[in-house]
């Protein structure tokens, strides 16, 4: 049995109706959309998947918009986008905190706790903005290239720069101010590697 | 240490998310039928109405006009409308399977 491309599966839902077709491309990327809102929410699982849920119904319409010349995954992340940008603006419930919730564990000091680690890399969501968290987790969650990030978010390119340098500063200095055997200094931009051109 | 703690460390289970979807678009097309299926024969019964009303005023007209050949014409673009029609309401007949 051959596995299909997500081009080939798009195509059956838009051509043929093929509600397999969708349901496996649901299935492919349903834990990188989840991840992602789950991030953006700041670790609200229950409204993160419900807005997963709500942009998958959302692909399901736009799909024949989708052009191939963007990989699918990123055009599905940047529909969990916009969905999270309207529920922030349509509940006007989102806001900044100074502080988040103390993790269990001597947090990332002792790192060996995969789901610690990401129940705090979460809850530290809660200390940025809503563009700043997306640009953030965009970098260096999904991966994506500062262009990358730039296009789907609408923003200009030094603002994504300027905004994950100020996000990494804040989120350092949080950690510096929790765990005091922490000496990084990382803040710099997403590595290199990954800007294209 | 922060590159690697904003890094995905645990992707969520399918667990029932998968149906979760299925079983919500599912209830949204159905619902789309239905409201198609309302607004048809709400039309529909409009149509029927309307004609009724007309038929005894148009009456004389009909008899005056309505020979085989208007008959045949007429007969003619009813088909070529349900032809149409059908055409135009193929991508919702095609949620039905």
């Amino acid at each position: 049995m051959t596995v299909q491309s997500d081009q080939e599966l798009a195509t059956r839902v838009v051509m043929l109706k093929d509600q397999q077709a969708f349901r496996l491309l649901v299935e492919r990327h349903q834990a990188a959309v989840r991840a992602f809102l789950r991030r953006l929410l700041a670790g609200d699982h229950a409204a993160a998947d419900d807005l997963a849920q709500e942009t998958f119904l959302a692909v399901h319409r736009k799909l024949h918009t989708w052009q191939a010349t963007a990989q699918f995954s990123t055009w599905l992340h940047s529909i969990a986008y916009r969905k999270f940008l309207e529920r922030t603006r349509r509940e006007n419930r989102y806001q900044v905190m100074e502080e988040v919730p103390e993790p269990e564990s001597a947090f990332p000091g002792a790192m060996g706790n995969a789901a610690e680690s990401e129940i705090l890399a979460q809850q530290l969501m809660a200390l940025l903005g809503p563009e700043d968290r997306a640009c953030l987790t965009l970098a260096y969650s999904v991966g994506l290239s500062l262009e990358e990030i730039s296009a789907m978010m609408d923003l200009p390119l030094g603002s994504v720069k300027s905004r994950i340098h100020r996000a990494k500063l804040k989120l350092q200095q949080w950690m510096d101010d929790h765990d005091h055997s922490l000496h990084t200094n990382e803040t710099e931009p997403p590595p290199e590697q990954r800007h294209a051109g | 240490m922060l590159d690697n703690l904003l890094q995905y460390h645990q992707l969520p289970d399918p667990d029932g998310f998968v149906l979760a979807v299925t079983q919500k678009l599912a209830r949204q097309q159905r619902m789309r039928r239905v409201i198609l299926l309302l607004t048809g024969v709400t039309g529909a019964a409009f149509g029927v109405l309307g004609a009724y009303w007309l038929a005894e005023p148009l009456a004389p007209v009909m008899d005056q006009f309505l020979t085989a050949s208007t008959a045949a014409g007429t007969g003619l673009v009813v088909l070529l409308a349900a032809g149409a029609l059908a055409w135009l309401l193929h991508d919702e007949s095609g949620l039905l399977a």
